[in-house]
């Protein structure tokens, strides 16, 4: 039998000595480093932005609708059937003279062009754009932006995670029980019903003519 | 002839490798620059609900006599309405001082811990354990905490405000190690968690994909966890199997990056190495059980379903980057170098290589986010905990291929702990 060859013992030791090789700076780096790696225990809430809020304490609903223009639940409408269950729609899907019962989710926009009303919760994976007058009587969540070119009432809530362009009027809460606004940014045209809360995550513009 | 079929099925595995790689690649750094941009405040925590649901709360504890005891401390404190909240602790068959710590708990605190104490010989796992406690819930939510897990009050509020769009059946909130400073190895893994939750998580929120709910830190719809056939026991992964379940009934999961909590990161070598290995295991069950409902289900958008489609993979890709790997050793063994042979090597590694440094990118943009970024000083050093998981991964996904032939229920493996006194001053 013929002894290892010495140059094929060496070929058959570099690759593990290149692997100790870097495994042993590794380790010279982290013990030289590990003093201040600057690596802290993140503090919870810390890092959460404070947005702006809009509140109405102390101030009657009553109050704030003599100045401003409020939405009021509409004359009773076309009611088309939908029931209690959830509806999908994956198309844009457009709301004329009707109610809406239970619960509302359209993956698209939502577009409401008349007299309309949604009894149930209502998630809108697109735009939500209000034409004519709408009341919700729970929570509204929009993926999207919502636009309001008419009237908007949300009895409970709603949340819109990008803008908000209210050229119309906005109602938010009733007179029986605060409602909540939870937005993205908002930019506001003439008209604010307010018994609550808004809360911008952005910014809040009042400007009249809003898109 | 049989040489060209071997060279074929080489160049075979290299194409899969550098597809899958430079899918996750562009994935990976597309994220990563809009996480950086990405906002950090959860409008579903500035909800200001006037009626807030019921909640039970579930943790499961399996010999958690070090880590107990803080937990029902924080669980009993938490900003919510006293009346709609309860918590069920499951002592999943301990041998050490868990059960006598988790009875005076539920003696000291009025009623609102209930205890369940299993008996030797149930069938073991978490999973199977808090299938127990589901038999006690009446609520409309549930949310879970594992044992060693610190809520802080606000949480809770955090991951049940979601719940009020009716398309969310599931919440995850973020999880956060206190542990970092102890080893190599924690400090390896607060990186990756913080890839993980403040991009990952955070832009499938963002675009509004569907992030993973992680079994604890969560909360979950009731109606909707019965709509998809209840909790089931018999999968390593829970989490996932709900998450995907929920999926394919036109369900999502929001993550919400401000609900965080602390947890104890393992702080040995082979405590994670099991871990890893459970994780690919379960995972990679519910990659063959469900990828085919993820691409096809007729009520996500089509974008959802590619990325949901892209995340059960995640276990996978290890194993394929490793016998990518060993291809790319063996065939220059077997196949002289002409230029095609060495272009192809190059062109194969170079891609690999530059992918397998996809998660840096996440992990980088994650210490910008959390305005932390002198903590990337440790960042060289992920290759080891990458090559550990890479090996467990591989481990997991041979256990779930035996575990999917043979039929045969999988072990659970239960996380180590690792908490001493004075340990809880950092939370």
């Amino acid at each position: 039998m013929q002894p290892l060859d010495a140059m094929a013992g060496l070929r058959l030791a570099i690759g593990p000595a290149i692997l100790a090789a870097i495994f042993i700076a590794h380790w010279i780096y982290f013990r030289a480093r590990r003093a201040s790696d600057g690596q802290q225990v993140i503090l919870l809430d810390e890092l959460v932005n404070q947005p702006t809020l809009l509140s109405s304490p102390g101030v009657s609903f009553d109050a704030q609708s003599r100045s401003l223009i409020v939405a009021t639940l509409p004359p009773r409408p076309i009611v088309i059937g939908f029931d209690r269950t959830s509806h999908r729609s994956s198309d844009p899907f457009h709301v004329g003279d009707e109610t809406v019962g239970g619960v509302l989710i359209c993956a698209d926009d939502l577009v409401c062009e008349g007299v309309s009303r949604f009894l149930g919760a209502v998630k809108v994976g697109g735009d939500l754009i209000v034409t004519g007058d709408a009341s919700f009587a729970a929570a509204v969540i929009v993926n999207g932006v919502l636009k309001i070119e008419g009237t908007a009432h949300f009895a409970e809530g709603v949340l819109a995670k990008k803008e908000t362009f209210v050229a119309g009027g906005i109602t938010i809460g009733s007179k029986d029980g605060a409602g909540w606004a939870s937005l993205g940014e908002l930019i506001l045209g003439e008209r604010l019903g307010l018994n609550g809360d808004i809360v911008a995550s952005r910014a809040v513009q009042l400007k009249r003519g809003a898109r | 002839m049989t040489n060209l079929l071997i060279q074929l099925g080489f160049m075979l595995i290299f194409a899969i490798n550098a597809l899958v790689t430079l899918i996750f690649l562009v994935r990976q750094i597309t994220f990563s620059v809009v996480g950086v941009a990405h906002p950090r405040v959860n409008l579903f925590s500035k909800a200001k609900l006037s009626n807030w649901p019921t909640v039970t709360i579930l943790v499961a504890a399996h010999n958690e006599e070090k880590v107990l005891s803080g937990c029902l401390e924080h669980l009993v404190k938490l900003d919510y309405p006293s009346d709609a909240y309860n918590v069920i602790v499951v002592n999943d068959r301990s041998v050490d001082g868990t059960a006598a710590i988790l009875d005076a708990a539920a003696a000291r605190s009025n009623g609102r811990i209930e205890a369940i104490h299993r008996v030797p010989g149930s069938t073991p796992g978490k999973p199977a354990a808090l299938a127990d406690a589901f038999a006690r819930v009446t609520s409309e939510l549930v949310v879970f905490f594992d044992a060693d897990y610190l809520p802080h009050p606000p949480l809770l509020k955090k991951l049940v405000a979601p719940f009020i769009d009716p398309e969310v059946a599931a919440t995850m909130g973020r999880v956060v190690p206190y542990n970092t400073q102890t080893n190599l190895l924690t400090r390896l893994l607060d990186l990756e968690r913080r890839g993980g939750y403040a991009i990952d998580q955070a832009v499938r929120a963002a675009w509004n994909l569907l992030p993973q709910f992680g079994g604890t830190v969560g909360g979950v719809r009731m109606a909707a966890l019965a709509e998809v056939g209840g909790w089931s026991a018999d999968t390593l992964a829970e989490d996932t199997d709900l998450t995907y379940r929920l999926f394919a009934k036109g369900y999502t999961v929001e993550y919400i990056d401000d609900a965080m909590c602390y947890e104890e990161s393992p702080a040995n070598w082979h405590v994670r190495y099991k871990q890893i290995r459970r994780w690919a295991c379960g995972h990679n069950q519910c990659l063959f059980r469900y990828f085919r409902s993820t691409l096809t289900t007729p009520h996500q958008t089509l974008t959802r379903r590619l990325d949901a489609s892209l995340v059960l993979l995640f276990f996978l890709f290890p194993s394929l980057s490793l016998i990518g790997l060993g291809a790319a050793m063996v065939y220059p063994t077997l196949y002289a170098f002409p230029p095609f042979n060495f272009a192809v090597i190059s062109a194969f590694s170079f891609v690999v290589a530059f992918g397998n440094f996809s998660p840096y990118f996440q992990i980088v943009a994650a210490l910008v986010r959390d305005r932390q970024p002198s903590a990337v000083a440790m960042l060289p050093l992920i290759f080891l905990s990458s090559a550990i998981s890479m090996m467990a991964s591989t481990d997991g996904l041979v256990r779930a291929l035996w575990g999917a032939m043979s039929n045969r229920h999988l072990q659970w493996d239960k996380t180590v702990r690792f908490r001493k006194e004075g340990d809880l001053a950092a939370a």
